[in-house]
């Protein structure tokens, strides 16, 4: 079977955790996600993004923006992503380290780690890769693959080959999703990075909508 | 050496139906008559794509493609035919997957295969899902960064 995983690429939690493992038993308001957060991160003050401000931090949560990082897994589990925050269209600023501009990023800067593994062991090359933005429809699923978000800007880009955010989501946005670069040469797994920050545009909490990876490979 | 002689020999390629092992596949009818089908992937060649393998014979052999199907040996799906005698056949395979934290959601993931031919600069592919679901999409090829690296031209 082709297998598409989410991991968090570096930093806390360890280096290579596929996100959707980390969890505290006992969960039961959904499964794992990425959490934007202000200074305080999820359980400190303040855990809110003022509106038209980006997150200084990123944690992976559940759906009630519960970090589900923490003990039992031990210190190194903290669910702490690597926050990566929008400054203007070509500059980010990357765990409060001040502003840097995107042409420089390194790839482990990632806030997520997308690993694609064809089935079979068969080397393949991979085009049209795009993390998606999306609306939730909880009777249908998937809603609308290609709908905006609203109420709340997505910025995107895919770290050494981007040197401006795409906004993936909210106002402004001309489409939904952040596409990455082919890969001509033909392999056995293929990594994509992507540096997410996100802003609300109204006062509220943002659960409603998911990221949506598409891969197409031969 | 024929045409058929050669797709197999030299590329690996299927040039009966016996030879293709699956229920649902692509077919094409080659400018001279010949019939390639699909076959399965193989880990021991430089090009494990069967679909791959067709594009360099073609290129190499000077063969078109005239055109282009998806069949269903059993006959439980309805065939997909591409026009005939399109500028270009394609044919690609596609995952998805859901990142998300609601509780029914989350991990949704779907796979695809794709099916298409271009007329003019418009590419347009039939995505038909693992769950039996098509989907029609079209493409300007002068639109993209680099043209599909699976598009077979005529």
């Amino acid at each position: 079977m082709n297998t598409l995983t989410f991991i968090a690429p570096s930093g806390a939690p360890a280096s290579g955790t596929i996100i959707e493992q980390l969890t505290i038993p006992g969960n039961t308001s959904g499964a794992n996600f990425l959490g934007f957060f202000g200074t305080g991160g999820p359980e400190g003050t303040p855990f809110a993004v003022i509106i038209d401000r980006y997150q200084d931090k990123t944690f992976i949560t559940n759906m009630s923006g519960t970090n589900l990082g923490r003990a039992p897994w031990g210190l190194r589990a903290s669910g702490q992503l690597i926050n990566n925050k929008y400054l203007t269209s070509n500059t980010v600023n990357i765990d409060g380290g001040g502003s840097v501009a995107l042409s420089t990023v390194p790839i482990n800067s990632g806030t997520l780690l997308i690993r694609f593994v064809p089935s079979g062991s068969i080397s393949v090359r991979t085009q049209n890769a795009a993390l998606r933005a999306v609306i939730l429809n909880s009777t249908s699923g998937v809603d609308n693959v290609t709908s905006i978000v609203t109420g709340l800007k997505v910025q995107g880009f895919e770290p050494v080959n981007d040197s401006s955010w795409t906004l993936m989501a909210g106002a402004g946005a001309i489409d939904n999703q952040l596409q990455f670069n082919d890969h001509n040469t033909s392999d056995t797994r293929h990594d994509f990075f992507a540096c997410l920050s996100a802003s609300p545009e109204a006062v509220g909490q943002r659960n409603n909508f998911g990221f949506f990876m598409i891969i197409e490979f031969l | 050496m024929n045409t058929k002689d050669v797709a197999r020999d030299s590329y690996h390629l299927a040039t009966r139906l016996e030879e293709c092992p699956f229920n649902n596949f692509w077919v094409v009818l080659l400018d001279d008559g010949t019939e390639i089908y699909q076959s399965e992937d193989r880990t021991d060649l430089q090009e494990c794509s069967p679909w791959m393998r067709l594009k360099k014979f073609c290129v190499e052999q000077g063969r078109k493609i005239m055109h282009m199907a998806y069949a269903f040996r059993d006959g439980k799906g309805a065939q997909i035919n591409c026009v005939p005698n399109a500028g270009g056949y394609f044919f690609s395979k596609r995952v998805r997957k859901l990142m998300s934290a609601h509780p029914s959601l989350s991990g949704y993931t779907d796979e695809a295969v794709g099916i298409g031919y271009l007329r003019g600069n418009i590419l347009t592919v039939t995505w038909l899902r693992n769950d039996g679901v098509c989907e029609e999409e079209h493409r300007d090829i002068t639109k993209l960064e680099n043209e599909p690296f699976n598009l077979i031209r005529s």
